[in-house]
Formats: C-alpha cells, structure tokens, sequence
C-alpha cells in the first residue's frame, strides 16, 4: 500500500463531496437542523398551544342559568369563557365546535346547594374538538374553586376547621441540578442522532465513490493506475470518514447552538433547556463518535461496494439508518446498570456511552471498551472492504 | 514489448479468452479485431491488471502481470471505450488527479497537459466540468488522463466507439502521432476500415481464440482475397467449422 496514493483519492473525493449537494444537505445541512427542530421545536410548539389556550374564549351556553346566579357570577369573573344565550339550534352548534360546552342547570340548582341537598349539573361536551376540551378544562377549574367556596362555608357554620380535610402538605423538592436535567432530556435525543448520522452521515460520498464509480465508468480507468487496491479503498475510506466526522460535528454544532441561542430565540422554551456540556464530556462523545464513524465508514463502503448500480445501493441507506437506530432505540429505556459485555456490541455500546455521558457519569473502562472495539471492528470492516474490492465478480458485476 | 502465452479466462461456464496468445514488438501497432462478445475487452482487461487469469502468462515490458501487477500498470496507458469522467471536475482536475495517481511529479504535470491538450483540441473547455461534456469532449480527456505518464505501452480498447465522424477521425489521427520506434500501441476494435488504416499486425478474435494472427498482406494472403470484409468473414467461417 502507497500511502501517497490513498492521499490522492482522498483530496480528490473530497473535492467531489464538496461539489455534490446531496452531499452536502445528508452531512452538513440536515445535521445542523436535526437537533434544534428536535429539542426546541416541540417545547415551541408547546409553548404556542398553551398560550393560544390560555388567551383563547370559547363559547358556552348555561340552560336556565337564574337557577344558578353564583355559578354564573363565577364563571364571569374567570373571563375566559363566554356565556352565549341559549338558541335552538345549540345541539348542531356543539357538533359542528362552534359551541363549545352547553350546561344544564336542574330546577332549584341553588336552592338545594343552599339545604345542602344533593343535586348535579348536566354538562354537554365534543371530545373531538379542541375548543371544546379546552373550554371542559376551564369549566372544570371554575366548578372546583366554586365547589370549593361552598364546602368552605359549609364547615364554617359547623365550625370545623378547613385543615380537618387537608391534614398535611407534600412539598416535592428536586434534586437533579441544571445539568443533569438537561442531560436527561438530550439523552434521548442526542445519542440517537449522533448514531444515525455517524451511520449515514457519508452514506451519499460512499455511494458515490462506490457504486458512483461503477456507474461513471470510472473504476476502470482508476483500477488501471499504479494505486494498488488495498490505497483505494483506503483513500475512499477515509473520504467517507471525512465526510461522516463533518456530520458529527455538524450535530453537535446544532446542539450547541440550540442550548446557547435557544433562550435568545425561543424566550422560555430556550430557557428551559439551557444546558452546557462540560468540556471533557463533549471530547470523550466526540472520540467515541469517531470510533463509530471509523466503523461504520468502512463497513457501508463495504456493503456499497457491493451494490451493482446507485439505485441498488440507495435502496440500503434505508435499512442501515433503520438498523443503526435500533440500539439507540433499545438503550433509552434501560436504567439499569449495563454489563460491560454490552459494551462490545458495535452502536450499542455507543450509545450506552453517550448516555451515560450526558447523565454526568464518565466510566473509564466502559469508554476504553467501546473505543477499542470501534477501532478493531473498523479493521476489520477496512479489511472486508478491501476483499471486496479485489473481487473481480463484484467489481464488473453490472 | 508484450508476451501473451496460452491466456485463458472464464466466467463461469463461460470461456472468454481461450488459449490465447501473441506478442507485440517495440514501434508496432497491433491491432485485435473481433465482432463484439469475442473476448478482446477481457484479454485487454487480463493485460492490464484488472482482471486475473485462470490460466497463462502475460509480460508487459518484462514484468509478469501475476508477480508484479503494480509495475505493469506504471508501464501502461490504458484507454477504453467505456472510460467515464468524474462529472464534478473539470477536464484539468480529471486529468491532473490521473496523472498524479501514476506518479507524475507536479512540475511536469503542466508542461505534458500543454503538450497534449492542444493535440487533442481539450484548451477550449478544459476548466469546464465534465457533467457537460459531449462523449467526444469526455474521450479526448480519457486520452489525456491515460497518457499523461507517457507510457511505453498504450491500449485502446474500442477508443472511438460511440463517437462522431469528426471526432473518431481526430482520435485515429492521435494514435497515428503515438506511434514511436521505442513504444507499442495495443488497438483494438471492430471496425476493419480503422484496422486497414492504423495496424502493423492484426490478431483476429473470435470465441475467446485467436482466429488468425499476421501482418495485413499475410492475412490477404491467408484469406485469399484483398477486401479486409471478406478476409475477416472468411477466416471467422473456417474458425466456426475448426470449432
């Protein structure tokens, strides 16, 4: 092997890469966005909706409300809903949401609460309007604070302290710092992108410098020239490689910007999430990045080099993506403690790492295990690579 | 220059190059003329490293191509008809990432692509990206890039296939002036006219086997006639009863 050569096809497959849009959008653009719509987006989108319901009035309708006058007092005061006066109509109003509730009050409906007789409301709603669900939630808390005011007086006339139906008071305090809550929420999404691109993150420069090749007519002419097989793949590999560690960081990048300007965009929901990797931690998820892009580098190279045509060798991305997310998958909902067994097992190790990374743990040994094994099954994935390369039926098997 | 000895090739059931064998000497244009099947791509594949084969012997300039493929390809000069361009690059980026794999130092990378852009008519779009280019602009770079190293030994495999009338007639021309007492020219195709008008000697392909070999008066004389269509028709015949 000429390293000189494996050079060469390397400065000249990045020149392609950087030419190729497809490229370009699988390894620098998609990455860059992945994490901010990812994390912020639906706290924004959230954000949005309760505002929106909070601000909104719908409309509601109170049969024979002179039965009520207090609840109807009360309910005016909350000023977030609106009393609309009864039509004939109302029923096909509450089908079609542009009535949001209609509340039948029982003759003499204050006249019992006052004897402290039993008595009930008859409220109409439409689970499938949202206007309606919201309007059932507000209706909910204004019935509770008025049910509320009642028992008040009830036990005020007997005179039983309110504290006989509230003994105690639980008082939740958290103890996870700023950090860890923030790592608790990236670890479900940032090890699963930070997979999946170190998966298919090159996947458009290892097709084309595979399958790309063959569909150019431009193996020949390559295979011809002195660089021995064993310098093509590796140049072309490390291409990939190149390729594939842009979009890792181009991940990270996204990340970093989402918690650093997310609070100066998004206000609040920015807020919420800011959340600052330590140094340290950042490296040690970029090295076994490394390691998981080396691996996964050599061994899609492999499988594209099979492939007879670029549509053949699209058509794989999918499982690869499919398949890389499965551990990533698989890990989020473990909270146990991992056997360091797991962390021999190519993506899934990775992730395990990644996770407990972001919750603050830095375990030397599970790190070590997961690098090593990366390092040795991208040996091996080169090694693969290489066989197929020399491999006459693959390469003209058009 | 060249030494091919009872060469045999097989995919499969399929026997591509059977027993074939020739030589071709310093100065010569040796031409291989065969209808399209016959086994004149892979025996030029066998030759110049990129397939190996099953059975037989191959020297090029005195390496054997199983013992030493790496020098045998620095010996080489390897145009196909087949030969695509990296599309994103331009014609000067094409050839330059060639001649770089075979070696050529930096400084002289430059004074070759003056020489041999010109010849080929390339200056007038050679910072032009190749995705534009016509099959004609695509096989002159493909020229340029496989003879930036000035090789000793050349192979056109079918080089103007597909082209146009002016542009094949520019290629044949460009072969002509390669012609040099120290090197040897591997052509082959299957149109008789181009034979007639560029080979010293001819090996006629058929089935994998070497149907007839000589230069073109002794194939004349072989065919018993002076029409090369005829020649051809005749000696292919005769090879499909021997067989």
């Amino acid at each position: 092997m000429r390293f000189r050569h494996a050079f060469i096809i390397w400065q000249k497959e990045i020149l392609d890469a950087v030419r190729d849009r497809r490229s370009l959008i699988i390894a620098i653009i998609v990455p860059l966005l992945v994490m901010p719509i990812f994390t912020l987006g639906p706290s924004y989108l959230r954000k949005l909706q309760v505002e929106e319901t909070q601000q909104s009035v719908q409309g509601i309708v109170i049969q024979n409300a002179d039965q009520a006058p207090a609840l109807v007092a009360a309910l005016k005061a909350s000023h977030n809903l609106k009393l609309i006066e009864p039509k004939s109509n109302d029923e096909t109003a509450l089908q079609e949401g542009k009535l949001a509730l209609i509340v039948n009050v029982p003759q003499g409906f204050e006249e019992k609460l006052s004897k402290e007789e039993k008595t009930s409301l008859e409220i109409r709603f439409n689970p499938t309007k949202s206007t309606s669900q919201t309007a059932r939630d507000k209706f909910d808390a204004v019935l509770r604070a008025y049910q509320k005011q009642i028992v008040a007086k009830r036990l005020e006339v007997r005179k039983i302290p309110v504290e006989v139906f509230e003994p105690f008071s639980a008082n939740y305090q958290n103890v996870a710092s700023r950090e860890q809550l923030g790592g608790f929420v990236l670890s479900f999404f940032l090890p699963l992108f930070l997979i999946m691109w170190a998966a298919i993150g090159g996947s458009q420069a290892a097709i084309d410098t595979t399958a790309g090749e063959k569909d150019r007519k431009t193996l020949e002419m390559l295979l011809v020239t002195p660089a021995g097989r064993s310098s093509i793949v590796l140049g072309k590999i490390l291409a990939v490689f190149t390729v594939t560690m842009v979009a890792t960081l181009m991940i990270m990048l996204g990340f970093a910007l989402s918690f650093t300007y997310g609070a100066q965009v998004f206000g609040d929901v920015g807020e919420q999430l800011k959340f600052s990797l330590q140094p340290i931690v950042a490296v040690l998820m970029f090295l076994v990045s490394a390691g998981v892009a080396a691996m996964m580098s050599a061994w899609t190279f492999a499988l594209f080099s099979w492939a007879r045509s670029l549509r053949e060798a699209q058509s794989y991305t999918t499982w690869i993506s499919f398949g890389s997310i499965v551990p990533a998958m698989a890990v989020q909902f473990r909270e146990t403690a991992p056997s360091l067994v797991l962390f021999l097992i190519p993506l899934l190790n990775a992730t395990l790492v990644f996770k407990e990374l972001l919750l603050g743990e830095i375990n030397g040994l599970d790190i070590g295990v997961t690098l090593a094994s990366s390092f040795v099954y991208a040996l091996i994935g080169l090694g693969v690579a290489t066989q197929v390369f020399q491999n006459e039926k693959v390469l003209f098997r058009q | 220059m060249i030494e091919v000895k009872n060469l045999k090739k097989s995919f499969g059931n399929f026997k591509a190059v059977d027993d074939v064998s020739f030589d071709v000497k310093a100065g010569e244009i040796f031409g291989l003329l065969g209808p399209n099947g016959a086994g004149k791509t892979t025996t030029l594949r066998l030759l110049s490293t990129v397939l190996k084969p099953d059975a037989g012997q191959i020297r090029v300039n005195g390496f054997d191509v199983s013992q030493e493929p790496d020098r045998v390809r620095a010996q080489l000069g390897v145009v196909a008809d087949s030969n695509g361009l990296y599309d994103r690059l331009t014609a000067t980026e094409n050839v330059r990432y060639f001649a770089r794999l075979y070696d050529l130092p930096e400084a002289n990378i430059k004074s070759r692509m003056d020489e041999l852009f010109p010849k080929l008519g390339i200056d007038e779009f050679a910072n032009k990206r190749a995705g534009q280019f016509s099959r004609g602009m695509k096989q002159k770079v493909s020229i340029a890039s496989a003879l930036m190293h000035n090789p000793p030994i050349m192979i056109f495999d079918e080089p103007t296939n597909g082209l146009d009338v002016m542009a094949a007639r520019q290629v044949r021309q460009f072969i002509k002036e390669c012609r040099r007492p120290d090197k040897c020219i591997i052509f082959s195709t299957h149109i008789m006219r181009e034979v007639e008008e560029l080979c010293d000697r001819i090996a006629i392909i058929h089935k994998g086997k070497v149907a007839a070999i000589g230069t073109f008066s002794e194939l004349q004389q072989q065919g018993g006639s002076k029409d090369f269509e005829e020649i051809f028709v005749k000696l292919i015949e005769e090879d499909d009863r021997a067989l």
